[in-house]
């Protein structure tokens, strides 16, 4: 413990040097800008940044990636929240509660929770990271496909409660969007799959897609068919932009429950910030006290996925500096520009190249700091962005969503795509059915397919693995008692009243 | 006499079945071996087929009786809107489509900035000239950040020898 | 070195005679930034720079399905144009035929073959398994109980693999191939002791066998890599590159294409190109114009059968 905190004070030591937080800055900076864009990632934003790091010393470079890396999950956000067209992946739960927080003007708050709760998450993870990371990921490496299954279900079974007020609609969107999943050749196979020739579906519909045309198209079009030519009567900033002490009340504790739930699914390959961030909503929702308040801006909903993603790529860094195990795209290109400056991540790593391991890691703390004081003053300015007169900021929000779909590809099939999903959109809205399930299904779906498969195959179509492998067979029970429980407790409820 | 709403669910209801059922056709065409799994490529859009025609059923069998539970108002004033107008709905999606044909051949640039006036327009902008500006202003400011930053190719247009 | 190098630039300048011929290349990525395509692309063209052999050079980045997006748009937009060039390889060989595409590599001018990078065959450092030897007998003795852990289905990792049962004498399609998507989530299930094998690229999987969580048992390369033992001093004759090469439009006159033939090769004896080469792990495999293109007729051949033999297609 003691050589940890020497070895951390000299990696402060390495990234407080001026040199080295100005490149911090810079990648806060622009992570936050390709954070905005639907479509434009961390991931690729470092990859064609590779060239032009050659010429930085190693730790100013990785300092600059983990500003990325941070400053892109807390853009991505900001679009979620404002303009309801989430800029990653990980931040489309965000965009549930969030844009019904901006709808009823407390964009402020929204932005102020997500910010701090970042913080929190990050520095808390980095903390995880410090001092547990060779026994954290001993113990991600006993996943193996049986136990991702498990998680699957344990997932399905949490996100259940965003189903909606209809489980008959909640279920139909469910089923819309492991529909979308099925699209793409079969990974176990190579065989193509309702694909109808179309090469760019060929690797499935990207979820950033789906998210962005239902949200953000099919939005747009019900808003110019049904609320445009209503007066602008909707309180664009309500209150204060800060949060009072109710939000901070309501909000640290799905800070901390969103960090512990984030943290540990970065750590294994098992389909990136998604999952925790949807999982952390369900908590929040089945726990929240205020439960009528959510679907209509509830602050906790906000707060634990936004902490959650946070976490979720600290995690992400645990099997990359201790095994050289990438589990998450932004990881992998860090790897490859590791593998750039001839170093090799591994259990060498931490002895080798101390001062860059370190340093990386005090850059992480630092990097927490800088995404908080970089954009807490900057909350003024993004809620000003709701000020923009409606025909103008809808222009722009499409602008954005078709750019996003276009740059997946370079190919116009994904703008007929993204006006496909747009229609589908408002399709649902206009029919009351909730969106969020289809992408639930769209995320899950194709994973616990895969996962179950890989473990049928691995145990020569052996049903029982699910069950013989202590992890599985835990997880599963507790996806049995996430469904049972609150049935059977209603059931005597009810048997005691009558 | 059944109300426009009744009928409208009822017609999402076969639609949905209708999915399920191209989805089941689907599902016919595709391998069913599974190698040592057991589990082959028609497994799971067999599964998501059935539980699509299962939702179907039960959205046909709410409209059918008494109509689908927990809907919003219909009446569209009492949901804090108005009445649905055509014309708003196909000018954005007349952006959106102009822009999927246009972008190859006049380049981002251009076809965004007509996507943004027609956005515009459809929520009742009239000032058609400078909402195109703006468009062009900001579709600039994005491709010279794409190009020249991230260098990300976005088409420049054939019109214009990209 | 540099002499040849001028000599290059001036045969090219000669035989573009007074049309400068290369002032704006155009490279098509059939992938999206950071993978081993995007990797080929920008380096050659930085060699290329770097020797002054090209102005300016525009990237295109197109990916999906196995290279074969990127592929259709460079044989329907790019017809007779002189100055534009694809990046491709293997993987695009095997997509090609697994994804029934209706573009091929017969549609486009091959340039070169450029580098070749080789599988590992590993197991976890727990495993029984010492040698190949004991990994071919315990797959010969009950192929299903031998799972094999590598990337996508149909491609470079799992035609390998059903190689191997070939030699081994067993049928591929019996093979017990267990897809995984990128290089992450099959490292941690090898090193995890989730499945038998493993099957990669050596530079993916190095780290960790030099860490000792993973025991390399061969390699697919003609001769030793790293003192991992070839596939064939085993006994496996069985011998896999995952090449990668550049191709340009279709259309072109044979001048045109031996010009870009030129403008490559001086490109890969630039010490810029041997450097990336020696960072990245990369063997060079040279072989240009019609050679390269007997060598892509047979490979196609090659891949297409084995991958019919995996059973995995319909």
């Amino acid at each position: 413990m003691a050589e940890t905190l020497a070895a951390l004070a000299h990696g402060f030591g390495v990234a407080l040097a001026p040199i080295n937080l100005l490149w911090g800055f810079v990648g806060v900076t622009l992570g936050t800008a390709v954070g905005v864009l639907p479509g434009v990632g961390p991931a690729l934003t470092i990859a064609m940044l590779l060239p032009l790091t050659t010429k930085l010393e190693p730790v100013g470079a990785m300092i600059m990636f983990a500003g990325i890396y941070y400053g892109a999950m807390f853009g991505g956000s900001t679009t979620s929240i404002l303009l309801n067209t989430p800029g990653e992946s990980a931040t489309i739960a965000t965009t549930l509660e969030g844009n019904q927080m901006a709808k009823r003007g407390r964009a402020g708050p929204a932005l102020a929770t997500s910010a701090i709760g970042s913080f929190v998450a990050g520095t808390l993870a980095t903390v995880a990271l410090t001092l547990l990371a060779p026994q954290i990921v001993e113990l991600a490496l006993m996943f193996g496909p049986a136990e991702y299954f498990a998680l699957m279900v344990l997932a399905f079974t949490t996100v259940a409660a965003v189903l909606g007020g209809s489980a008959a609609r909640g279920l139909t969107s469910l089923s819309f969007g492991l529909a979308l999943g099925l699209v793409g050749i079969d990974g176990q196979t190579g065989q193509a799959r309702f694909a109808f020739g179309v090469p760019e579906l060929l690797d499935g519909i990207d979820v950033v897609v789906l998210a962005v045309g239902l949200f953000a198209v099919g939005e747009t079009l019900y808003m110019a068919a049904y609320t445009s030519r209503m007066p602008e009567t909707l309180e664009k900033l309500a209150g204060s932009i800060w949060m009072s002490k109710r939000d901070w009340a309501r909000s640290w504790k799905p800070w901390l429950r969103g960090t512990a739930i984030g943290f540990p699914f970065g750590t294994i390959p098992a389909g990136g910030a998604e999952i925790p961030t949807f999982l952390s909503y369900a908590t929040e929702r089945r726990l929240a006290r205020e439960r009528d308040e959510f679907g209509k801006g509830a602050i906790e909903g906000v707060a634990g996925p936004e902490a959650a993603n946070n976490a979720s790529s600290t995690g992400a860094l645990v099997p990359l500096l201790t095994l050289g195990i990438p589990t998450s795209a932004t990881a992998a290109i860090i790897l490859s520009a590791f593998q750039q400056y001839g170093i090799s991540p591994g259990p060498l790593l931490f002895q080798m190249q101390s001062d860059l391991v370190w340093g990386l890691i005090a850059s992480l703390y630092i990097g927490n700091v800088i995404l908080l004081i970089l954009n807490l003053p900057l909350i003024g300015m993004w809620v000003k962005l709701l000020t923009i007169p409606r025909p103008l900021l809808y222009a722009g929000i499409l602008v954005f969503a078709t750019l996003g779909a276009y740059s997946l590809h370079q190919s116009a099939v994904d703008l007929a795509i993204l006006y496909a999903f747009g229609l589908l959109g408002f399709a649902m809205r206009s029919f009351d059915i909730p969106v969020a399930p289809a992408i639930i299904g769209l995320i899950l779906g194709p994973l616990a397919e895969v996962q179950f498969r890989r473990a049928l195959a691995i145990s020569e179509g052996d049903p029982t693995v699910f069950f013989r492998q202590p992890i599985a067979a835990t997880v599963l029970a507790v996806a049995a008692a996430v469904v049972v429980v609150p049935f059977v407790l209603g059931l005597a409820r009810r048997l005691k009243r009558a | 006499m059944r109300s426009r709403r009744s009928r409208q669910e009822t017609a999402f209801a076969f639609a949905v079945v209708a999915l399920g059922v191209g989805l089941a056709i689907g599902t016919a065409l595709l391998p069913s071996e599974g190698g040592y799994s057991g589990i082959g490529p028609s497994f799971m859009p067999a599964m998501v087929s059935a539980g699509t025609i299962i939702v179907g059923a039960w959205l046909a069998f709410e409209a059918l009786t008494g109509g689908w539970r927990n809907r919003s108002p219909e009446d569209p004033a009492a949901r804090g809107e108005h009445a649905f107008l055509p014309a708003a709905f196909a000018w954005v999606s007349a952006g959106l489509l102009a822009q999927m044909a246009l972008i190859g051949l006049a380049g981002f640039v251009l076809s965004s900035a007509l996507l943004f006036a027609c956005v515009a327009r459809g929520f009742g902008s009239r000032r058609a000239l400078r909402d195109a500006a703006i468009g062009l202003a900001l579709a600039l400011v994005v491709y010279f950040f794409f190009t020249r930053a991230l260098s990300v190719n976005l088409p420049a247009g054939r019109l214009f020898g990209g | 070195m540099r002499t040849r190098v001028l000599a290059a630039v001036a045969a090219l300048a000669l035989a573009a005679g007074a049309a400068a011929a290369i002032d704006n290349l155009k490279i098509l990525i059939p992938a999206n930034p950071g993978g081993g395509w995007d990797q080929t692309g920008r380096q050659l063209a930085a060699a290329m720079q770097s020797a002054k052999l090209v102005g300016s050079v525009q990237f295109d980045n197109k990916g999906g399905a196995a290279g074969t997006i990127g592929l259709a748009q460079f044989v329907n937009a790019s017809k007779g144009d002189p100055n534009a060039l694809l990046v491709g390889g293997m993987v695009m060989v095997g997509g090609i035929h697994l994804n029934k595409s209706p573009v091929n590599l017969s549609m486009v001018t091959p340039i070169a073959r450029l580098t070749s990078e080789y599988e590992v065959i590993v197991v976890p450092a727990s495993s029984p398994h010492k040698t190949m030897a004991d990994l071919v007998k315990a797959f010969r003795d009950n192929p299903g109980k031998v799972s094999w852990g590598g990337g996508s289905a149909g491609g470079t990792d799992h035609i390998l693999a059903g190689l191997i049962a070939k030699a081994a004498g067993v049928d591929p399609a019996k093979v017990n191939y267990v897809a995984f998507k990128g290089g992450g989530e099959a490292i941690a299930a090898i090193i995890g002791g989730h499945v038998t094998a493993g099957i990669s690229g050596v530079g993916e999987f190095a780290e960790h066998i030099k860490s000792g969580r993973m025991r390399a048992l061969a390699v697919s390369s003609p001769a030793p890599i790293d003192g991992i033992p070839t596939l064939k001093a085993q006994g496996i004759d069985v011998e896999l590159g995952n090449w990668r090469g550049v191709f340009a439009a279709p259309g072109i006159t044979r001048e045109q294409r031996d010009e870009l033939v030129k403008l490559v090769k001086a490109a890969t004896e630039t010490p810029a190109w041997k450097a990336t080469l020696e960072k990245l792990g990369w063997t060079p495999v040279f072989l240009a114009g019609d050679d390269f293109k007997a060598f892509l007729d047979q490979d196609t051949q090659r891949v297409a059968s084995i991958i019919d033999s995996l059973g995995i297609k319909k």
